[in-house]
């Protein structure tokens, strides 16, 4: 909260500053010389280089640990061969099982009606999830991206009803022609019942 | 040393300040004027060296990225004050446009600058 107000003050310093600096008359041996210096003595400028090495590393230190928070575990969804519709995926619901963990990623298995519910919460994060369709055979990725993509329109939100707050994950399994199709005729689902707010991640 | 530090500082503060508000609001476009004010920071912590060498033509370039800064600072300043004096807005109604015919909202504070 104190940073706006940091800018501006050491901003308007700055421009009084170098507007004093640059329409000032010069005059000989004046009286201001530590405020008006014509240049920088060597351990100046050396103190100015270390200075800036101290800012660069504390920088690079920063931003390692910045990416360290804001890293999650991936998700991998599992999807029913031939399932073309919205699959749902709810966090936090008691009662339900937590997601399994393999390989480092949460598994999250879809069933048949395209939704799940889990006790798990939900992560947020950068992350590069995965999917694939299971069958007896074993499993088949499914691109998320390209010509052939067949994952469409992935959004968190959050819904209050009167059972509580819902964390949850949606996103549409089928061709990109199936997608712009439903989207065309779906209602938008439970509107004007809900309270819904997307998460920033 | 003086000019190295003010100019050095006030770069740091309000570039990082700016690149805070640039993503304050998920999914609001960027202003012309924020970046001119970051490219303003960015010549700032230029002319702190330039200071350390030639005082005079730092002290220009200096105040060129200055007054790039406060295009941004000037009008967030004044549409404050503005806001303060007539009816202040506690929250801003966002619709992000995720998905076409779903009612999703996003509630933010209203983006306040200073």
């Amino acid at each position: 909260m104190i940073l706006p107000y940091l800018a501006v003050i050491v901003l308007v310093l700055a421009t009084v500053y170098a507007a004093l600096v640059v329409f000032r008359q010069k005059t000989e041996g004046e009286a201001y010389a530590w405020l008006f210096p014509d240049g920088t003595r060597r351990s100046g400028r050396t103190l100015a280089g270390i200075a800036t090495l101290i800012f660069v590393i504390g920088c690079v230190v920063w931003i390692h640990m910045s990416v360290g928070d804001t890293a999650r575990r991936s998700l991998k969804f599992l999807i029913p061969e031939g399932y073309s519709g919205w699959v749902r995926v709810e966090f936090e619901v008691s009662g339900e099982p937590v997601l399994p963990v393999v390989g480092g990623q949460f598994v999250i298995k879809i069933p048949a009606t395209g939704s799940l519910k889990t006790s798990s919460p939900e992560q947020f994060g950068w992350a590069r999830d995965t999917y694939a369709f299971y069958t007896s055979g074993g499993l088949q990725a499914i691109p998320d991206s390209g010509t052939r993509r067949l994952i469409w329109g992935k959004l968190n939100g959050e819904q209050s009803d009167s059972s509580g707050k819902r964390q949850y994950e949606e996103f549409f399994v089928g061709t990109g022609e199936q997608y712009r199709d439903q989207m065309k005729t779906r209602e938008p689902r439970e509107s004007g019942k809900d309270d819904r707010k997307i998460k920033i991640p | 040393m003086l000019p190295f530090v003010l100019y050095f500082v006030t770069g740091l503060v309000t570039g990082y300040h700016v690149y805070t508000l640039m993503f304050a609001a998920y999914g609001a476009p960027t202003s012309p004027l924020e970046l001119m004010s970051l490219l303003g920071s960015f010549c700032l912590v230029i002319a702190a060296y330039l200071s350390l060498f030639k005082p005079y033509a730092a002290s220009r370039v200096a105040l060129l990225a200055a007054l790039a800064i406060w295009c941004f600072y000037g009008p967030a300043i004044a549409g404050r004050v503005r806001t303060r004096r007539d009816k202040p807005v506690a929250l801003l109604h966002r619709t992000v446009p995720l998905e076409v015919g779903r009612s999703n909202s996003l509630w933010l504070p209203s983006r306040d600058v200073v």
